[in-house]
């Protein structure tokens, strides 16, 4: 029924673009209607043009880039109010209002960014034309001074502060209160127009494989530091001193952007001209050195920005293992070249990424002799291309082409130790009895985990403007891509005969990662942006959708059958009041869309799990009469009906912008029901076993030595499915204050209300953790549904941002309240199972009453005490952070912050009535920034 | 040249307090954010070459008093802002420095164990004093520190002489890595003949132990605080009052996979809470520190006469917290500290006298707790509340010093001067119940000369001091009761604090004017000490508590602990 609404959905969406089309095809433009705006975007100290900055005509989204003198003309754009914002790299952007109705001439004069300059932007910005998405330019980006992709995100309404360690992966979340991996991998990262991607990545082992990534007692915490597993992109990798830019889409994206569901971080990277930069960032736990520089090549040859940082980062002082060093390089290079006499810009961006520090010692490593080496290496390649047609069916053509690939090669010596006597190792590679060996009580094991995946990607768009009868604007996008990711490491390779974990042992046949299929996809987007002026006002629209099909894999799986359609519908109205000869703009924006988060490589090959269960176990610490005997069965992870990760998300807001007093509230609700996930099952084993011997053992033992016995049990397998649910709704709102002169302070106040819901989205299995009589519970129930986790929370961030020109000085105090936060497990789970299923896999159908009344079935009734449902509710806590830059003279800077610098945490009485509190640990740091 | 001495010593009071003042008590809890780096650092800065000096910088250390002289005082303002003759509005002014140094120290034979005997720190600092003509001055300073102190034992707390007795120790010891961010604001203004100022500085340390039990410690200081200042013909009244806020996180484990051992909570004289001090495999804990402090002075300016007096008082709260919430330990501490100068002119020559008292009092409380059931329908979970309190725990420390100095010029660019001071300092710590008792009472005459060069370009200064530390008197009452660590925690600061012996300190400055670059200069200090306890102070008996450190009673012997530091400085 769904795809049939989809599919209705989707031939309307065309009937539409056709519509469109014909109509534009029958419109007869009128060349007055639209005026062309040309000129030049200079220093305003030397008068020197700024090569290929960055213009933006706000209303209609058109945008173009200078040529090396810093000078442009733009497109024709239609008659009425524009407003042209110039960015470029070093100094603080402008924006230039005027009501055009003739071809005009614009010389923009930018000023070099500097806090003695009366106007500087450190906040998130929020303009109308966004939708409620937030941008974070540079001035604001290099106040925050991050240190990761991740520390931006903190900007926003909603989102708690905490300190982020750099050695293990943190998950990413929007919207949410706390973070789960399936909203982690469904945030989308964008550099340039270019998707980045972690979905090649595969690490098929014991205690990691089907492992929360934030859990961080998981079997070797080293090989956790640099695995990130199907919960999205290392952002750790990601330097933000190569970033100018950061647009972060929290609701609905555009159709242009697919293979997501929580939302998308859109990266702008330096380029441009600018002076020699260098920054060093110091706190305790990361050390941060980075160096940077834009240079015009020539007139003809373009500009070419460069770009180093290294970082070392610890999670923990104490911690000589666990140190992530990064170095990272990029150099982005644009020119503009004429074909024909059309403009063409072309963008040529290299990055690389190595993680230093190969070998690492500790006191224990180095009692226990062992090492432990990481090598991390990554080179990218984009290119982007962009024609500037000016036809009347197509504005600009766009085409862009990357290449992605890094190798991750970890290698360890390590230590087994068992302190209860030796321990068995089977070794079959197939299901059924075999003979297996007795591992020495301690031995050294040496593995390696192998990754190189490879990403390509290549997209192409084109833009088409139209007007209807002169009543309505239309802006067309629409293109397609298409991307393929392999992976060519070797995936584990552990010798067999020297496991490093000789208590799980379900992955240690490993298939290799080359001989995994490569994912392929392709995508074709349209979106139309549709502006209807209604005289002050006006109604803008952005219909969208985008069709996505897998190409590449097994025949049996589903989802190389299934074209995945989304559609993305936003609509806004825009209402214009004059109050005291001031304008006032009031929006209402009201939105739908689905997005759909493609499986990794992961996901859809698992390797197979082979669980080893004793047969006959003889050890007389002597290798003539050791006997070991095991039964191996096999189980195969993967899942060929596992579907796309579906969210399905709406949004209402309304803002508010007069004078520089600006108001927001947003209303949202999510439901992604299908999340990827190792869900867990229990499956019905049988063998027959020797345990008790009939007589004393003096040779070498074979089965007619021992009692016969048929065993039955039931063992947990885990499987990939589509069992993660999540919903998340709430309430963002934001008021930005303007200034208060006196205390030459502004004021921005933001927060949200969240409630998350997370659970399994299809039936869980239970089996009571019961033994009678030697034996363990013979019944395993089916439950609908799983225990439902409710968390909310409601937080006010307050920020007062005072700035003195005079002295060159802007501080922020800080304060962050979170009012409430409440968890709770829900009692939506059901206490009696449908069915239960018996040790010789026979499932029967079971009421409630049948459960009570038998004794051999009452254990299979889940009640849980009161306590068990209790909401855990803390008290109001309050912390407050502290940042001041001050500039010295006019080429450097100093830095200070510091986190928690106070806090407020009552003690309070837990869900079960205990004493409880929350401790807050300071952290601080120092910038330094220097420009030449 | 002149102008730059009195820059170098503002900026160095605001930045390093501790160098020129005496680290007393009081300084510890009130003014921690410039405190030294190393425990030898803070005993090279308790008897100061100038005490005249040092009593003087405190009160320009007070911004609203400094604007005062930079709005009223020609001759200040010259000498600050390095003009000659400047109009009388010339305000605009930027001035900057920027220091780094390298120290390292080491303690022979015996030392506090809670602190370590050797100390390596290395430190980068920038301070500035932005004035605009009008509008006031802003004050920043920042300073980053990084170095390694060893030998830490039966401790696990940084700073622990702000938190004494109450710490965390460990048998087994280790040495401290750290990190030490320090960052100092303010703004001074006048209007209508009073003057204000507003002030803030923050100290960030995070310190380590990467061997088992590995610690990770951070300490936080905020103080903020405000002054005022007038001005009524020759006399000059000043307050300030400081909020200090501090925290510090102790997290400590044990790396080694099943490593289990003992923490012990101790609360004086080395008992321990058995019930409280787990055999585990790690412990937490937290400590909060919230005081006030507030300073009042008064300085007289005649032609030929001039009489300073301070008085500051200061006042903090400390409370333990562990990781099941309980707040087991309480401490109040008072800290009242006294300064008078006195200067006379007779032509060339100079006389002064000066006095400075310093005296911390504080009282320690334990809470005592028991169990019970908070919800009796779950039987398994427990809870604790406070039954009862007990003040048992005292401790004083008194540090007392007059000094007089004669200086007198020889030739137009030197000037020599002499001084003779006397020091008493008294330290004693009391329990009620039961009853121990200890203390040592020690007075340190000592003389000093100091060698100043100055002409146009450049600056050289050397000063000597020489002292020699005699006990009075001592006790050591303390009986063991039972396990305790009194070898550890009660006997041993107290044979350090028995030390008898000679010292001396020096300090060597050079400085260059350059042109276009500002001054850069070379500041040498060094310190060395030799002696030890008396023969009748000896450790009787068996330790209770015994591990394979610092638990086997030595005899008396002599010992040497040096202390050297070198910085580079710059100003403009």
């Amino acid at each position: 029924m769904q795809h049939k609404c989809k599919a209705v959905l989707l031939v309307w969406m065309l009937a539409f673009l056709c519509m469109a089309t014909a109509v534009h095809a029958g419109v007869k433009v009128k060349p007055d209607e639209r005026y062309v705006i040309r000129g030049r975007v200079s220093d305003d100290h030397n008068d020197s043009g700024l090569a290929f900055a960055v213009l933006l005509e706000e209303n209609s989204g058109i945008g173009i880039v200078c040529d090396v003198n810093g000078n442009f003309t733009m497109p024709p754009i239609h008659a009425g109010k524009v407003s042209v914002k110039a960015s470029y790299l070093g100094y603080a952007g402008k924006t230039v209002a005027f009501f055009l109705n003739s071809d005009t001439t614009l010389m923009i004069k930018m000023s070099a960014q500097s806090f003695r300059l009366n106007e500087i932007n450190v906040v998130a910005k929020y303009a109308p034309q966004n939708k409620g998405n937030a941008v974070i330019d540079q001035a604001a980006l290099e106040y925050i001074q991050p240190t990761s992709i991740s520390d931006v995100l903190q900007l926003l309404p909603g989102n708690i502060l905490e300190n982020k360690v750099m050695t293990r992966f943190n998950l990413t979340g929007l919207r949410q209160v706390g973070a789960d991996a399936n909203s982690s991998l469904g945030m989308a990262i964008v550099s340039d127009g270019v998707p980045m991607s972690n979905d090649g990545m595969r690490v098929q082992l014991g205690g990691i494989t089907g492992e929360d990534p934030s859990n961080p007692y998981v079997a070797d915490r080293v090989v956790n530091r640099n695995v990130s597993v199907n919960a999205g992109v290392d952002m750790r990798n990601l330097s933000t001193d190569h970033i100018e830019s950061v647009e972060i889409v929290r609701g609905i994206s555009s159709a242009r952007v697919g293979d997501l569901t929580t939302g998308a971080i859109q990266v702008h990277s330096k380029q441009g001209e600018s002076p020699l930069m260098a920054r060093v960032k110091l706190d305790p736990l990361n050390k941060l050195f980075y160096v940077g520089k834009g240079v015009k090549l020539s007139k003809k040859r373009g500009v070419l920005h460069v770009g180093m940082d290294v970082l070392s980062s610890t999670a923990d002082i104490r911690e000589q293992l666990e140190k992530y060093t990064r170095v990272t390089a990029q150099e982005n290079y644009n020119n503009k070249y004429e074909i024909g006499d059309k403009p063409f810009d072309l963008n040529i961006k290299l990055s690389q990424n190595v993680s230093v520090n190969n070998h690492k010692t500790d006191q224990l490593v180095v009692e226990k002799d062992e090492s432990y080496q990481s090598r991390y290496a990554r080179l990218a390649v984009s290119t982007k291309g962009r024609l500037l047609l000016n036809t009347m069916l197509v504005e600009d053509l766009e085409m862009k082409l990357s290449a992605d690939l890094s190798r991750d090669l970890l290698s360890r010596h390590k230590m087994v130790l068992s302190s209860s006597g030796p321990k068995s190792m089977p070794l079959s590679a197939v299901a059924g009895e075999h003979e297996g060996i007795f591992l020495p009580v301690k031995y050294y094991s040496d593995y390696c985990i192998e990754n190189i995946p490879l990403y390509v990607f290549a997209q192409i768009n084109a833009t088409s403007r139209f007007s209807i009868k002169e009543k309505a604007r239309n802006c067309l996008y629409y293109g397609g891509e298409a991307k393929v990711t392999k992976n060519f490491g070797k995936g584990v390779c552990a010798d067999p005969m020297r496991p490093p974990y000789p208590l799980d042992n379900t992955y240690i046949r490993p298939r290799p990662n080359y001989a995994i299929p490569a994912i392929v996809y392709g995508a074709f987007y349209a979106e139309d942006r549709l502006t209807v002026p209604m005289s002050r006002h006006s109604l803008d629209f952005s219909l969208g959708v985008r069709a996505t099909k897998m190409f590449n894999l097994p025949k049996d799986y589903i989802l190389s059958h299934k074209i995945m359609v989304e559609p993305r519908l936003q609509g806004q109205l825009n209402l214009v009041n004059n109050v005291k000869g001031d304008k006032m703009l009031n929006v209402f924006r009201a939105g739908y869309g689905e997005e759909n988060k493609l499986p990794t490589l992961d996901l859809l090959y698992p390797d197979k799990v082979y669980r080893d269960f004793m047969v006959l176990n003889a050890y007389f610490q002597n290798e003539d009469l050791d006997y070991l005997l095991v039964n191996t069965f096999v189980h195969d992870p993967a899942n060929p009906n596992v579907r796309a990760s579906l969210n399905k998300k709406a949004e209402v807001g309304w803002d508010l912008f007069f004078n520089q007093f600006e108001v927001s509230l947003s209303a949202f609700y999510e439901n992604a029901p299908y999340g990827y996930e190792y869900f867990a099952g229990f499956y019905p084993v049988a063998f027959f076993r020797y345990m008790e011997p009939l007589h004393p053992i003096t040779e070498k033992p074979t089965k007619a030595d021992y009692l016969e016995e048929y065993y039955k049990d039931f063992t947990r397998f885990n499987t990939v499915a589509n069992s993660a649910k999540t919903i998340k709704k709430g309430i963002e709102y934001r008021v930005l204050f303007p200034k208060i002169d006196v205390l030459a302070t502004n004021i921005e106040v933001n927060g949200a209300y969240y409630q998350t819901v997370y659970t399994k989205g299809v039936p869980v299995m239970y089996r009571p953790d019961i033994i009678e009589f030697g034996q363990k519970y013979p019944y395993v129930g089916f439950y609908e549904g799983g225990t439902h986790y409710y968390k909310e929370r409601f937080n006010t961030t307050v920020r007062f941002n005072t700035h003195i020109p005079s002295y060159g000085l802007i501080f922020t105090n800080f304060f962050q309240v979170v009012w409430l936060s409440n968890e709770r497990k829900g009692n939506e789970e059901s206490v009696y199972p449908y069915s239960y299923m018996d040790l010789d896999g026979k499932v029967h159908p079971v009421t409630p009453e049948e459960i009570q009344s038998d004794v051999h079935l009452i254990d299979l009734a889940r009640e849980r005490t009161e306590l068990y449902y209790r909401t855990e509710r803390k008290p109001i806590a309050i912390r407050v952070d502290f940042k001041a830059t001050k500039e010295i003279g006019e080429r450097t800077r100093l830095s200070f912050y510091v986190n928690n610098i106070i806090d407020i945490n009552p003690i309070y009485k837990r869900a079960d009535h205990t004493t409880g509190r929350d401790w807050a640990v300071a952290f601080f740091g120092v910038e330094l920034m220097m420009r030449l | 040249m002149k102008c730059n001495i009195l820059l170098f010593s503002l900026f160095v009071c605001v930045f390093f307090d501790g160098v020129l003042f005496a680290q007393s008590e009081r300084e510890l809890l009130f003014d921690k954010s410039h405190d030294a780096l190393s425990p030898l650092e803070k005993r090279f800065n308790t008897y100061a070459f100038d005490l005249s000096q040092q009593n003087n910088n405190r009160m320009i250390s007070n911004i609203s008093a400094f604007q005062l002289l930079i709005e009223t005082d020609s001759a200040f303002r010259d000498r600050f802002s390095c003009k000659k003759n400047p109009p009388v509005d010339s305000l605009g002014m930027l001035r900057i420095g920027a220091e780094t140094g390298y120290s390292h120290g080491y303690i022979g034979g015996e030392y506090l164990p809670y602190s370590g005997n050797e100390f390596r720190d290395f430190h980068v600092g920038t301070s500035l004093v932005h004035t605009l003509k009008n509008k006031g001055s802003f004050w920043g300073a920042a300073r980053y520190s990084k170095g390694k102190h060893y030998g830490y034992q039966w401790n696990a707390i940084r700073h622990a002489e702000i938190y004494l007795p109450y710490v965390v120790a460990d048998s087994t010891g280790g040495d401290y890595d750290y990190e030490d961010y320090f960052f100092h604001g303010g703004y001074a203004w006048g209007k209508n003949g009073f003057y204000y100022g507003c002030e803030g500085s923050y100290r960030g340390e995070i310190a380590c132990r990467k061997t088992d039990p590995r610690c990770a410690n951070t300490t936080a200081w905020l103080s903020l605080g405000g002054s005022m200042s007038v001005k009524a013909g020759d006399d000059m009244y000043g307050l300030r009052a400081f909020y200090l806020y501090n925290r510090q996180h102790l997290a400590l484990r044990n790396w080694r996979p099943n490593q289990q051992d003992r923490f012990y909570l101790v609360y004086g004289f080395g008992f321990f809470d058995i019930q409280s001090s787990p055999i585990s495999f790690g412990i937490n804990r937290m400590y909060y520190l919230n005081g006030a402090a507030a300073e009042a002075f008064y300085k007289r300016n005649e032609s030929e006469k001039t009489f300073l007096y301070v008085l500051d008082y200061a006042f903090c709260k400390i409370k333990t917290e562990e990781s099941n919430r309980k707040n087991l330990f309480d401490s109040k501490t008072h800290s009242l500290t006294g300064r008078m100068s006195y200067s006379q002119t007779f032509g060339t020559f100079q006389i002064e006298a000066s006095a400075l008292s310093s005296n911390t009092f504080r009282m320690g409380m334990e809470n005592i707790y028991e169990s019970y059931l908070p919800d009796p329908a779950y039987p398994n979970i427990y809870d604790y509340r406070i039954v009862s309190i007990r003040n048992r725990y005292r401790y004083l420390l008194s540090d007392n010093i007059v000094q007089c100095t004669f200086r007198h010029p020889v030739g137009k660019h030197v000037k020599i001067g002499y001084s003779g001071s006397c020091a008493e300092q008294h330290r004693s710590e009391n329990y009620t119940d039961p009853s121990q008792h200890l203390h040592t009472n020690a007075i340190i005459p000592m003389l000093g000369v100091d060698f100043q060069y100055i002409n146009e370009e450049m600056n050289a200064e050397i000063k000597t001091l020489v002292m020699y530390r005699k006990l009075l008197d001592k006790a050591y009452a303390v009986a063991p009761v039972g396990l305790m660590t009194d070898f550890q925690h009660a006997f041993t600061p107290y044979a350090y604090y028995c030390f008898e012996g000679v010292g001396g300190k020096t300090e060597l400055q050079l400085s260059r004017s350059i042109r276009n670059i500002g001054t850069a200069g070379l500041l040498l200090d060094v310190m060395v000490h030799y002696g030890g306890r008396p023969n009748d102070v000896q450790y009787v008996g068996i330790p209770s508590v015994q591990s394979d450190i610092l638990s086997t009673p030595l005899p008396p012997e002599k010992k040497m602990e040096f202390w050297v530091k070198a910085s580079l400085f710059w100003m403009l």
